[in-house]
């Protein structure tokens, strides 16, 4: 009998020490001084050192995993659902969800940041998305923003300078496209890219002229398909496909190709997302310097001209098990200094309204429109769920190859946006 | 299993307790446009690719039951495919297929130009590619079970056969795969089984796409949990997927053993 | 007659070549694309890498944690396999030979369980290990693992078994042997072919598996090796050379092990599913 209880013992020792059963001190013990937290492998590369650097000073371990936006948004549902989730953890914007800001801050899984001393440099479209019933629920850590990128060799060569209206832009193209090379790289096989196109050109078209569209939306007082402004956005979309514009073979090409093409020459611009920028940089031999950015125009007034911006949201847990640790992470990386370095580490846009300037020269050409304001949020964090998203991506890839038409797509987008939020 | 009350009820992942709406999540399956066009391609795949990887599998291995000398090695080659995660495989030829991609590289360079095409981007030609992988990685199992049936026919059926002068084709017709319909069995209901199954490779290698050209089941059941956030839809169509798989294979396994003969 | 024959033979040696390119051409671009810098991918996708860029695996196996990845990897195949092996031989042994109207029900119900999708009873089974307190640890993924495969390992066994012929066992029990005995002394040896294909199939898809580790052991340092790799794929960032690196050292291990043993790996798994 002893031996027996003697080996019991020692197989749960083993067991417990080598990652077979949860022990009780983890569980218990350490929360006064362990964090958790739960990011995209994007947001990590940024949060890494920062969450070194409140180790160091503050003495409280972060406990932090990450996952890609797919994976992470389906675990932390479950996670939520569960009452396993990590004290900190990244949301999507507005209802774009399961996991968005707007549906977690509904269901009071977000804890309240609204007296955070960050708060009032929040930018205007960042904070129509972090707020949910009023209550300030989400962090912008960073801010993407959609950008052309185009390969400097490339516009020389066709003797080429930057547009910055519709015509400009279209004449460029032709400039390139009788130079030899395809004028845009676009990578449609997973939509991803596709849906950019669309919330750039809504950005300048849409919701800089009417930004109460929404509302109105939202009010059931107005159709995707009756809207004028939206369906420009489509045909001029078509008009660049239909002038031989973009790669041929789009739906084919995979998203990471896009910078490629740019980075090998086979393409002089692509519209890609402000992260990527550093993927386009080391694919090519002279890194940044290759590469320029603009905003794409859309309209033949310069003036009009809106960029899409995106903030990536960090949110705090309701019931977190360490509630006041998690809000003083967001005040750490709230600071000036903590948010320019995550900008700089994931060659993004700062989050808040700092003072401090990053260090990333590539992303010069795009401060006008920020400090000047025109920028508006992606269009589909204003939709009511993910589907009408889904539906873009999906449908928006049978408007491309030619087997519906633009009023179909808009039919089946309101289709969805009737939905409502589940 | 618990799971299985979710699909009658509007339940969307919260804690919020789920309402009981009765069959409107099998009424919305069956007549949503997507949801049919998802079930066409699954019906599809799942037969297609049971098809074409039992022709070519037997293929091979009435080709390595015999006295090539590269036998073992081409054996070990065509099994290997199967051996690794679906989710490389996946990746792996989504890279290949591309428009600029390696293997429109080789048409062209030996001059084909004319057959490069955007394998996965064309919505013609998706479906078919992702049956092509499919067959591709698991070719080599169809094969390594013919292989063991033909190991088990007596060597003297064959001998008599060929006195009684019959021609390859009749032999292989009237006696081998007679006696090959055990093998036959298994290999058809594990394959129509893993088709209609089906998730990891077209998830990695179109998510559907083009447009709704490779949507199948499993892959709306996934969106529809996890995109949307509708679990008790994505339940239901799981439970439907359930029961198709099951229905096809009962018939299946009660149609082929009508052929088995014992040896 | 003799010339002849050999000019065929030559002639289908010709043309399996031919179908082995379509199955070496994949590997050839996953090699090579693994050892090539950004730039060499893009520029040429098909040719030989100008220099043997190593540092993919590196950069891939300190990016991705890759060496405590695969000691998880092996605990749970392991166990897991070792587990199997043991309940469904058992299971399987004990499901056929009852004979009862019962043991076939269960037999149909292990069946069923075959067909049912993943996706069912994955919320359910989380909550059940978030309960037990096992998330994030091995025993989580091993239980799935076990309980998920367990109705292919009975239906293998228990097809095999009702092939065997009774005698040795009922001369073992003659000899006054306990049933338990009995399976161990005698049925189990009896079942090697099929155990053969036991171990093959379900290692390499426990190996394999990914959502469910993901779901269980995703970030801790239980996670397994393709979770691991996974979790490097980026939104924005991805690039083809680095996860084909780091796929490479995933699956290197099964290829080897399979190049080794791949005369018993193709007779075992073949001969279990013959029954």
């Amino acid at each position: 009998m002893r031996q027996l209880v003697a080996t019991t013992a020692i197989a749960a020792v083993t067991l417990s020490a080598c990652g077979f059963v949860n022990t009780g001190e983890e569980n218990a013990g350490e929360t006064a001084t362990t964090l958790t937290a739960y990011v995209s492998t994007e947001q990590n590369v940024g949060l890494e050192p920062l969450f070194q650097r409140f180790e160091r000073k503050t003495g409280t371990t972060v406990d932090a995993s990450h996952a890609l936006v797919d994976e992470l948004n389906k675990q932390l549902r479950i996670q939520l659902t569960s009452g396993t989730a990590a004290d900190v953890f990244r949301v999507s914007p507005g209802f774009s969800s399961p996991v968005a800001a707007g549906v977690l801050g509904k269901e009071g899984e977000l804890a309240d940041l609204s007296d955070g001393s960050w708060t009032d440099k929040l930018p205007d479209d960042a904070r129509a998305l972090a707020e949910s019933d009023g209550k300030i629920v989400a962090f912008p850590i960073g801010r993407n923003a959609l950008v052309m990128a185009y390969n400097k060799q490339l516009f020389a060569d066709a003797g080429v300078d930057v547009p910055t209206t519709w015509s400009e832009f279209k004449q460029v193209c032709e400039r390139l496209k009788a130079n030899g090379t395809t004028p845009i790289a676009t990578a449609f096989a997973e939509g991803v890219a596709l849906q950019f196109w669309v919330y750039a050109l809504a950005s300048t078209l849409v919701y800089a002229e009417d930004p109460d569209l929404d509302k109105r939306m939202m009010a059931d007082e107005e159709d995707f398909v009756d809207n004028e402004a939206w369906r420009e956005v489509f045909d001029k979309f078509l008009e660049l496909r239909d002038a031989g514009y973009m790669s041929p073979d789009a739906l084919g090409v995979p998203y990471e190709q896009g910078p490629q093409l740019v980075a090998t020459g086979e393409a002089a611009m692509t519209l890609l997302a402000t992260p990527a920028l550093a993927q386009l940089a080391e694919l090519s031999e002279n890194g940044a310097e290759d590469f320029g950015i603009f905003a794409l125009p859309a309209t033949d007034n310069a003036e009009d001209t809106h960029i899409p911006t995106a903030p990536d949201f960090l949110a705090v847990n309701a019931s977190a098990k360490n509630p006041d640790a998690a809000k003083r992470l967001v005040e750490f990386l709230a600071k000036p200094e903590n948010v320019v370095a995550y900008a700089d580490a994931v060659s993004t846009l700062p989050g808040l309204d700092v003072d401090l300037e990053t260090k990333n020269p590539t992303l010069e050409p795009i401060r006008p429109y920020l400090e000047e304001g025109r920028t508006t949020a992606y269009a589909n964090y204003a939709w009511p769920n993910g589907d009408v998203q889904q539906t873009l991506l999906q449908s928006g890839q049978e408007l491309f190859d030619g087997s519906i038409t633009v009023d179909e797509l808009l039919a089946r987008m309101d289709a969805d946006y009737d939905k409502g939020t589940p | 299993m618990a799971g299985g009350w979710y699909a009658f009820t509007d339940w969307t992942g919260r804690r919020v307790a789920p309402n009981f709406i009765g069959v409107a999540n099998f009424v919305e399956l069956v007549t949503a446009a997507e949801a049919i066009a998802a079930l066409q391609n699954t019906v599809i795949v799942a037969f297609s690719t049971t098809a074409v990887q039992t022709v070519f599998g037997l293929a091979l291995a009435l080709a390595l039951h015999s006295t090539l000398a590269s036998r073992n090695l081409l054996r070990t080659l065509f099994f290997a495919p199967a051996l690794l995660p679906p989710v490389v495989i996946g990746f792996l030829w989504k890279y290949i297929l591309t428009p600029d991609g390696p293997l429109n590289d080789v048409l062209r360079s030996i001059g084909l130009d004319g057959l490069a095409r955007s394998w996965l981007g064309d919505s013609s030609l998706a479906l078919g590619s992702v049956i092509a992988v499919v067959v591709w990685q698991h070719v080599g199992l169809t094969m390594v079970i013919y292989l063991a049936g033909l190991q088990g026919i007596p060597e003297e059926l064959r001998e008599a056969a060929e006195i009684d002068g019959a021609s390859w084709w009749r032999r292989l017709w009237h006696v081998t795969l007679p006696l090959l319909m055990p093998a036959t069995t298994i290999t058809m209901s594990l394959t129509l089984i893993s088709g209609l199954k089906l998730f990891d490779q077209v998830f990695v290698m179109t998510g559907g796409g083009p447009g709704y050209a490779t949507q199948t089941l499993s892959l709306i059941m996934y969106k529809e949990a996890f995109v949307s956030g509708r679990y008790g839809y994505s339940t239901a169509i799981a439970l439907v997927l359930t029961m198709i798989v099951f229905a096809f294979a009962m018939i299946q396994l009660r149609a082929l053993r009508r052929f088995e003969v014992q040896p | 007659m003799r010339r002849g024959w050999s000019i065929r033979l030559l002639g289908a040696e010709l043309g399996m070549a031919g179908v082995a390119a379509l199955f070496l051409f994949p590997f050839y671009i996953f090699v090579t694309a693994s050892l090539k810098t950004p730039a060499q991918l893009a520029a040429s996708p098909l040719g030989l890498p100008e220099s043997f860029h190593v540092e993919n695996y590196a950069e891939a196996w300190t990016r991705g944690n890759l060496g405590p990845a695969f000691y998880s990897s092996l605990v749970v195949t392991m166990l897991s396999v070792g587990l199997l092996v043991v309940c469904g031989s058992l299971a399987g042994y004990a499901l056929t030979r009852l004979g009862t109207r019962l043991s076939y029900a269960c037999f149909v119900l292990f069946l069923l369980g075959l067909m049912i999708p993943l996706q069912l009873g994955m919320v359910p089974l989380y909550q059940l290990m978030r309960d037990a307190n096992l998330l994030q640890t091995y025993t989580s993924v091993i239980i799935f693992e076990v309980g998920h495969q367990l109705p292919l390992v009975v239906f293998l066994y228990g097809g095999f078994i009702r092939a065997l012929p009774r005698q040795y066992e009922e001369a073992a029990f003659i000899d006054g042997a306990s049933p338990l005995r009995t399976f161990r002394r005698v049925v189990f040896p009896l079942l090697r072919p099929v155990t053969g294909t036991v171990v093959i199939l379900t290692s390499v898809s426990i190996w394999n598996d990914f959502l469910t580790p993901l779901l269980y052991v995703g970030g801790s340092p239980q996670q397994t090796l393709p979770v691991a790799i996974f979790a490097f794929r980026g939104e924005f960032v991805t690039q083809w050379q680095i996860i084909f690196a780091g796929m490479a050292m995933a699956i290197l291990p099964v290829l080897i092990v399979y190049f080794l043993l791949q005369k018993y790996v193709i007779k075992g798994f073949a001969s279990g599913l013959k029954g």
